[in-house]
Order: structure tokens, then C-alpha cells, then sequence
């Protein structure tokens, strides 16, 4: 009986609860959902990293936990997306991170068909890249924001697309440092870049086939070019270090706001460039 | 009783319980354990030479370049959370010498044309690994190495030491560049590719050798 009347009252609850949410979305029309995110996110990287504890002992049991895991991350992604868009708040027209189209900057044009070619071979080797490199010069507007929310700004506003990595000239944006980093090297472990740097909220890591076509020296502005304007993503911190995946920006995300090791965001080759600001 | 009986007795007694019996029982384990050590090690079969995996799970990575002359192969080997190993193999895999070549470096390595050496270049500025650069001002710092026992022949930076850019290309020194590598008659000669424009430059290794 006692059971029965505790079971009946959490289900009141429930609906009470259920039935309070649906009202303020209503009323609200959904802005509130944004802030959802980070919650989730964290419940969601929390999990995955239970997950991949519970994966040493049941590696079936770990990868259901993480499964549920990167779904409690989505629906994270999917409530801020939501937020975004029903708040009515453009955040690709927001002035931070943002250049307007047709800035005078730039200029190293990207066509996606670098080949890699700069680890050696034979005694003359390496092909070079055929890009024409003009000046770098500072976009109008100056960069900030950290490079995970960029990113996930440019995602909620279609700037940039959901894909799989792939190494068909297309641009790779990935995630790394956080919990769920698969390679958690000592160096990122220790927050420090490739050049005993520090690594900051908008650190990227771009991929020596970038970095070497470009001509970097570190801590370089990196503005991504589409016909849909160009945006600030982040700094040029650290290396992928793997020359065998050309076209990658790693994002430092120290926290998994961006999801649980998965963020995967793709620019089809031949529809990008990268912008480089001082 | 004297005083020595009595120290004895109390080691006897100390050694009856059970406690002391394990402590004995995990000393006699470990002299049993030193000894085969011992044993292996004057008489026992030299270990094994390391042997390079066929492949690499990702997200780690092993790229090979087989020299152009003989059976050797340089190989660099990232296997996360350790550090890249630069090294080079013999025809059956196994590993020659190999030194640590830190953490997410760009590398560079080009083989000289009769095989007998390799031309390396680092960004890595760890002081983890064997292969650094010597300055925090260049992008691209070379190693002239022995390819059969990984000994360093002459060590510098590209951009001052081979190329000069700062009277070529001031603005291209300490970026990081497109390399083309022609290493023949123990004369390395480099071509940089730095936004555009390309420079060059050569040198003897006994010029390199003299420096260092």
C-alpha cells in the first residue's frame, strides 16, 4: 500500500514537473532551453566517462553507458540549438566573432587539394603546395569568444555542417583536451601548446599540412571563409601532429562543452578558406 | 640467562608469529627471484629486438619511408598518451635505434640519396625528447643523423643555417614552410615554400660539421 501511494505521488510529480516545463516553453518560446546545455553536456561527459571506466571491466555495459552518454550530449547540443533559434538571437550577426563578407583581409586561398607531401621520402621529395599565398592582414572586427562556442555557433546557423572526417579536401573540425579526449597527450594534459604555450578557451590545433601551408608561426588569429561570410573560430596554439589527416582544426575544449570526444563538423572541399589575422 | 639467549628467544618468538611468517615467506620470494634474475640474465637468451607493429590503432599513427638504397626504413610512431618515437628499422621490422620526438611535433625526414643518412627537422621544443630544437625562434630546426646508429652528424636552424632567410626572406623566418629536400654527395640542398614565394639554399655537411 505504502508503496503503491509513494509511486502514485511520484508520478503526480512527474507530471506536474513535465507539465510546468511544457508551459514555460511555451511562454518563454524556448530561449530558456540554451541554458539546458551546458547542464547536459556535463551530465552527458560525466556518463561517457563512466562509461569508459565501466568499459575496462564490461566492455558492453561501458559502451551502452557511453551511448547514453553522447545521447544526453546531443539532446545538451540539440536544446541549445533550439535556444538559439527561437530566442530569435543570430549569433552568426553578432559582432564578436563575426567579419563582415567581402572583409579586405585575406588571402591564403584554400582549395581543399593540398597534398601532404612535406614528410619526406626519397632524397628530393615533397611536393610543394600550388596555393596562392598573399598577405595575411587583421580582419575589421576583433576575434574573441572561446573557439567551442564559435564553433557551436557557427553550427546552430547552418555556417558550418554536421559530417564525417574524412580527408577528401573537405575541412575537419574536431574537439580535443577535454575528458573524453581519446588522445590525452601530457602536453595538452598540462594545458600547454605546441610551443610550451598556454593553451586558452579559443586554442586550436590545426593539422602541419595547414600550418605549413600557411606559413604560421603560432598564435595566429584562424578566420574560416564559406559564401556565407567569414567568422572567427580561434588561435593557431597547438598541432594535430598527424600528417596523415590534412585539413584539421582540433578545437580545445577542455570541458566537453561541444559533446563527448564526437564533434565533427565538415566544410565540403572547394567551399572554404582560411582567413589568417595577426 | 645471557644476554645474547635472550635476544634469541625474542627473535624466535617474534619470527612464530604469524606476521613475521609472512614477511620471512615474501623475503625468501624475493632473494628466490633475484637469483633466477641473476641466472637469466648471465645465461639466458639476449631479449628480443623490438619489432615494429604492422599497423597502428587511431588515433595514433606509424608513417614509414624506405631508404632508397639498402633495407632500412625510418619510421616515426605515435601511439598516444606516449610521445612520437623517430627511428629506423631493418627489413624484418625491427627497430634499429629509435629516440623520442615529443609530443604532437611537425616533422620533417628525408633520406639521403645513398641511404647512409637523414635529414630530420623539428618544430618540437620538449625537453622530453631527444630530437629538439635547439631555439624557440625557428619552426624548423635539422638534425643530420647517422641512419645506422641514429648518431646526430651536425645539427642547426634551416632558416639561418641553410637558407638565410632573414637577407632572402625576412618574413618567412621562424614560420613554418613547405620543405623539398635534395640530400646527395653529403651536400643538402633546401627549397622552402613560404606563402607564395620560394627560396633555397645549400650546404656541405663538413661546413655544417665544422659549425657544430
Amino acid at each position: 500500500m505504502m508503496g503503491m501511494r509513494t509511486l502514485r505521488r511520484f508520478c503526480r510529480d512527474g507530471l506536474f514537473i513535465v507539465f510546468v516545463v511544457l508551459m514555460s516553453a511555451g511562454l518563454t518560446g524556448c530561449s530558456w532551453l540554451s541554458s539546458l546545455a551546458p547542464i547536459l553536456s556535463s551530465i552527458g561527459s560525466l556518463t561517457g566517462m563512466v562509461g569508459s571506466i565501466v568499459s575496462i571491466f564490461s566492455p558492453e555495459a561501458g559502451q551502452k553507458i557511453s551511448s547514453v552518454g553522447n545521447t544526453i550530449s546531443s539532446a545538451g547540443q540539440q536544446a541549445a540549438q533550439t535556444g538559439e533559434q527561437t530566442s530569435g538571437q543570430q549569433t552568426s550577426q553578432s559582432p564578436t566573432g563575426t567579419v563582415p563578407t567581402g572583409t579586405s583581409a585575406p588571402t591564403n586561398t584554400e582549395d581543399g587539394t593540398t597534398t601532404t607531401g612535406t614528410t619526406g621520402g626519397s632524397t628530393s621529395s615533397s611536393s610543394s603546395s600550388s596555393s596562392t599565398a598573399g598577405t595575411t592582414s587583421a580582419p575589421a572586427v576583433s576575434p574573441s569568444g572561446s573557439a567551442a562556442a564559435n564553433a557551436q555557433s557557427m553550427v546552430s546557423s547552418g555556417f558550418i555542417n554536421r559530417g564525417s572526417k574524412a580527408f577528401d579536401g573537405r575541412l575537419n573540425i574536431t574537439q580535443y583536451g577535454g575528458p573524453s579526449d581519446r588522445t590525452p597527450d601530457k602536453y595538452t594534459k598540462m594545458g600547454l601548446g605546441n610551443r610550451n604555450n598556454k593553451l586558452r578557451p579559443t586554442s586550436l590545433a590545426l593539422s602541419p599540412d595547414l600550418i605549413r601551408k600557411y606559413g604560421l608561426k603560432g598564435g595566429e588569429s584562424i578566420y574560416i571563409k564559406t559564401s556565407q561570410g567569414t567568422r572567427f573560430l580561434g588561435h593557431y596554439d597547438d598541432t594535430t601532429g598527424n600528417k596523415n589527416e590534412p585539413n584539421v582544426i582540433d578545437i580545445y575544449d577542455k570541458t566537453d562543452s561541444l559533446g563527448n570526444d564526437n564533434f565533427l563538423a565538415t566544410i565540403p572541399k572547394g567551399q572554404w578558406e582560411l582567413v589568417i589575422g595577426r | 640467562m645471557t644476554n645474547h639467549i635472550r635476544l634469541f628467544h625474542i627473535f624466535r618468538n617474534a619470527f612464530q608469529n604469524p606476521m613475521m611468517r609472512l614477511t620471512r615467506l615474501g623475503l625468501m620470494v624475493l632473494l628466490l627471484g633475484l637469483s633466477v634474475g641473476v641466472y637469466a640474465e648471465t645465461t639466458g637468451e639476449p631479449v628480443p629486438t623490438k619489432i615494429l607493429p604492422a599497423s597502428v590503432a587511431e588515433p595514433g599513427s606509424l608513417d614509414q619511408v624506405k631508404a632508397p638504397v639498402g633495407d632500412l626504413t625510418m619510421f616515426c610512431w605515435f601511439q598516444p598518451p606516449e610521445a612520437s618515437r623517430f627511428g629506423v628499422a631493418d627489413k624484418d621490422g625491427g627497430i634499429v635505434w629509435e629516440k623520442v620526438a615529443g609530443f604532437r611535433p611537425m616533422l620533417d625526414y628525408f633520406w639521403s640519396k645513398d641511404g647512409s643518412k637523414i635529414f630530420y627537422v623539428t618544430d618540437c621544443i620538449q625537453k622530453e625528447a631527444e630530437l629538439r630544437a635547439g631555439s624557440d625562434k625557428t619552426r624548423s630546426w635539422f638534425f643530420v643523423l647517422d641512419a645506422m646508429s641514429g648518431k646526430t652528424l651536425a645539427e642547426g636552424d634551416l632558416d639561418t643555417d641553410i637558407l638565410d632567410l632573414p637577407k632572402q626572406l625576412p618574413d618567412a623566418v621562424g614560420a613554418s614552410h613547405f620543405i623539398e629536400v635534395a640530400f646527395e654527395n653529403d651536400v643538402i640542398n633546401v627549397t622552402i615554400e613560404h606563402q607564395g614565394k620560394k627560396v633555397s639554399g645549400s650546404k656541405a655537411l663538413k661546413d655544417l660539421l665544422e659549425k657544430k
